[in-house]
């Protein structure tokens, strides 16, 4: 994923302390020693667009096209966890194909 | 079909006399079998032994044709076994299960084997495993206890097919507590989920199941604690499919995108609803990740974001609009595309792509730029300090900073970008720093203190621009307001190493300043000042040395002077320091030389002395020149005498001779020069001096034919001995007299 706004999960109006509290809070959630190419990706997305001037910046000189998973998660985006139904388990335990 | 399939459901079994074709083995058994027993049965056993089944059953159905048929069941049920996993391993379940049945019609009194329990319900022949699993029981538990948890598995999803299993069995038993946290895991009630989990005890066919369904239970909240759950499930489980899903859906986002192409479908749908993916975004993935190339993939992104617009917003399908013709589409854009950029977009894309298309051509990209800023201000001016107005900002200090203007002599243009960049976004305090970096660099001083001065107006305490104004100032030799902008540093950073630096010189300067003016207390004062910033010993010295000769040029004693001479070297070395000293006091240095008695007697300098002078020298270059001059003017008769000295080594003249071009000496150089290829003759670096010195590119005379030749005998020598060094500068040389001789 590319966009910094998907990785921080945040809208493409956020100002500045919407930025800062999405990265502290995706940082408390997924701390470096944990995942830390997952931290990367979040610090760099932090960076590109901490300040309006960096979204501006990005917006006008970063020329890196958004992948299938930014398309994915802005066309179709996940609300939260779900559960697999009986039928999910049972294909699984019956060893369908 | 499995010949027990017409028991399933009933608590007894039959055994028929009727065969299944047993693939190839039957005209063997006719022909080519031995069926004399005396040799047939080692062949049976042998074959048996050597994993060779086939042969192995002829042989054993021969021995039973001829004998009572139980006495070699077993040693044939063995063959059987052996033959249908062998077949079941090469890929061919169906004939595997034919000759399971086999083995249960031939072999009286051989037990269902749990591997054939496991084929069975592999090939979803439940009702028949059922049957087998009840005979193997009955006769050997501990046996049914292997195929139990495939059964196990099965019961969890066709409960209501088990009910022929004794109620004590455990596959049916702990079935019921199984399915039922199953069913409320499903509904979305996890404490419900729990309570029959733990009814389940350890050693139980659902073991693997309610390790699962715990990970299950955890997740998401301790995706740790999932994992390693899920880790204690064995790949052999009939879990382990379900719990390499559950896996799955731990990965990150990016990673389970592309993972989620290398499993099928059931797993697939299992991850993705535990991650809580919609149909929709599931059916997107599809779109987006399921292709066997680059170029179809690309095609489907963007039929995706032409399709989407709506769900994608408008400004950010736009956006990746020109990101996706910029990198991927062929120009120009087609109507249908065009049509949905503005022109502001388009312009953005044209300068994205004269930036990549001509990489040498600041000039193309700058103008494209320009238009895409013209593009932006195409609904009027905007207002200072505007989200438009800053867009074009960051586009100004863009094309300044990262466009090599400069060296396509555009700098006026970068800094006319910096400027604009400044009035558009004048709340930004690195814009006015850049403006007053970039004029720095290009030999504007004050320009740059300008600029850095009306930043400071608005954040009169802002370190970046007291640091700008700082090296403005150092750079115009503005010393007074450097100490000034050094001091307001050094209130929010007292170790700030270039403020200390600055602080000293300028009150060093100043100290000069005013002994020059004859001030002699206001020069003390500002070298007592002075003195709290120097922080070296080198420092320390040139104060105490600037001190004595104040004070000794208005007449006080010289023991001082003499003293502050020898810190900085006895003799030449150190009469040079005072003489420069003085000269920079605005005190004659010859005059206090002789005063001092710092003058050389008649006598040669030592060899350590002229070193150490030539040290001094290489370090006062930047002196003025005619400061130097003076400085040096009483120290040339004792200079001369030292070119003579016999101590000297060749690197001792080369020293020398580098010391007395630093300082413009041409006269003393050549001296020294001369003297040096009077012990080798020839030397091109001595050459080289010598001529050079003689002709200064200031001088007016001109180089004889001699003078010339000799240059070109060094240049080659220098060549053929690879010193490139020497060469290269005497070609600089050469190319610089040739002209010269040339008039002449």
């Amino acid at each position: 994923m590319r966009d910094p706004y998907l990785i921080l999960g945040i809208g493409r109006e956020a100002d500045d302390e919407t930025v800062h509290a999405a990265y502290l809070a995706a940082v408390k959630a997924c701390p470096p020693e944990r995942d830390p190419e997952r931290f990367e990706a979040l610090r760099q997305a932090y960076e590109a667009i901490r300040t309006e001037r960096h979204r501006l910046a990005h917006e006008c000189l970063d020329t890196a096209p958004a992948g299938a998973l930014d398309l994915l998660e802005r066309a179709a985006p996940v609300t939260g966890p779900g559960r697999p139904d009986a039928e999910a388990f049972r294909a699984l335990l019956r060893g369908d194909g | 079909m499995h010949p027990r399939a017409g028991l399933a459901g009933t608590a007894t079994s039959s055994r028929q006399g009727t065969d299944v074709a047993e693939h190839r083995g039957r005209k063997h058994e006719a022909s080519g079998v031995d069926t004399e027993r005396g040799t047939a049965a080692p062949a049976a056993q042998e074959a048996l032994a050597a994993g060779r089944y086939r042969e192995a059953i002829r042989h054993y159905r021969a021995l039973a044709q001829a004998e009572p048929a139980d006495r070699w069941a077993e040693g044939l049920a063995q063959a059987y076994r052996g033959r249908a996993l062998e077949l079941e391993a090469k890929g061919m379940p169906r004939e595997a299960l034919a000759i399971w049945g086999n083995r249960w019609r031939r072999c009286p009194g051989a037990l269902p084997d749990p591997e054939e329990i496991r084929l069975l319900l592999a090939l979803d022949e439940l009702g028949t495993a059922l049957a087998a699993y009840r005979e193997l029981a009955a006769a050997a538990p501990g046996q049914a206890a292997e195929v139990q948890p495939r059964l196990a598995a099965r019961y969890l999803t066709a409960p209501e097919a088990f009910t022929e299993l004794p109620s004590d069995d455990p596959v049916r038993s702990h079935g019921e507590r199984a399915h039922a946290a199953l069913t409320a895991y499903c509904a979305g009630e996890p404490r419900a989920a729990a309570e029959p989990l733990r009814a389940i005890p350890f050693r139980s066919p659902y073991r693997d199941f309610a390790t699962l369904l715990k990970a299950l239970l955890a997740y998401p909240e301790d995706p740790g604690h999932s994992e390693r759950l899920l880790a204690g499930i064995d790949e052999a489980s009939p879990f382990a499919r379900a719990a390499a899903a559950a896996r799955l859906a731990l990965l990150p986002e990016a990673e389970l995108v592309e993972a989620l192409g290398a499993v099928d479908e059931p797993e697939r749908r299992f991850a993705t609803a535990l991650r809580g993916w919609s149909a929709e975004r599931y059916s997107l993935w599809a779109r987006l990740y399921r292709h066997s190339d680059e170029a179809t993939a690309l095609e489907a992104r963007l039929s995706v974001l032409l399709e989407r617009r709506a769900e994608l917003g408008d400004r950010w399908h736009r956006q990746q609009l020109i990101r996706y013709a910029y990198h991927h589409l062929p120009e120009p854009l087609t109507g249908e595309l065009k049509a949905r950029l503005t022109a502001a977009d388009r312009a953005l894309l044209a300068a994205w792509q004269a930036e990549r298309d001509r990489p040498d051509d600041p000039e193309a990209a700058l103008r494209a730029w320009q238009r895409a800023i013209a593009a932006l201000r195409a609904a009027g001016e905007p207002a200072a300090g505007s989200p438009q107005a800053r867009r074009i900002a960051v586009i100004q200090r863009y094309l300044a900073t990262a466009l090599p203007l400069e060296h396509a002599g555009l700098a006026h243009e970068a800094e006319a970008a910096l400027a604009e960049s400044v009035a558009l976004d004048p709340d930004y305090v690195p814009g006015h720093q850049l403006l007053s970096h970039h004029r720095r660099r290009q030999g504007q001083p004050q320009q740059a203190r300008e600029a850095a001065e009306a930043a400071l107006a608005r954040w009169p305490q802002a370190p970046e621009l007291l640091q700008e104004a700082l090296e403005a100032a150092v750079e115009g030799q503005a010393l007074e307001a450097a100490a000034g902008y050094a001091q307001r540093l050094l209130e929010h950073d007292p170790l700030n190493r270039q403020a200390r630096t600055a602080l000293y010189d300028a009150l060093l300067a100043r100290a000069r300043s005013c002994a020059a003016a004859g001030e002699r207390e206001a020069a003390h004062r500002a070298l007592d000042e002075a003195a709290g910033w120097s922080g070296s010993g080198a420092g320390s010295e040139q104060i105490e040395l600037a001190r004595a000769v104040i004070d000794a040029s208005h007449g006080a004693e010289t023991q001082a002077l003499r003293q502050a001479a020898q810190r900085h070297g006895d003799g030449l070395a150190g009469a040079f320091a005072v003489a420069l000293e003085a000269e920079r006091l605005g005190a004659g240095a010859e005059a206090l030389l002789g005063q001092a008695r710092l003058l050389p007697a008649r006598a040669r300098p030592g060899r350590a002395d002229l070193l150490a002078l030539c040290s001094a020298l290489e370090q006062a270059a930047g002196e003025p020149p005619e400061r130097l001059q003076r400085a040096l003017a009483p120290l040339r008769r004792p200079l001369k005498r030292a070119a003579g000295l016999g101590e000297l080594t060749l690197a001792d003249y080369a020293s020398a001779c580098e010391a007395l071009r630093a300082v413009a000496e041409h006269r003393l150089r050549e001296a020294f020069a001369r003297e040096a290829l009077r012990r080798r003759l020839e030397a091109p670096l001595f050459i080289l001096h010598a001529l050079e010195a003689r002709h200064p590119p200031e001088g007016e005379g001109r180089p004889t034919r001699r003078e010339l030749d000799q240059l070109q005998r060094a240049f080659r020598s220098a060549q053929a001995a690879d010193d490139k060094r020497t060469a290269h500068r005497l070609g600089t040389l050469l190319k610089r007299l040739v002209p010269a001789a040339g008039d002449a």
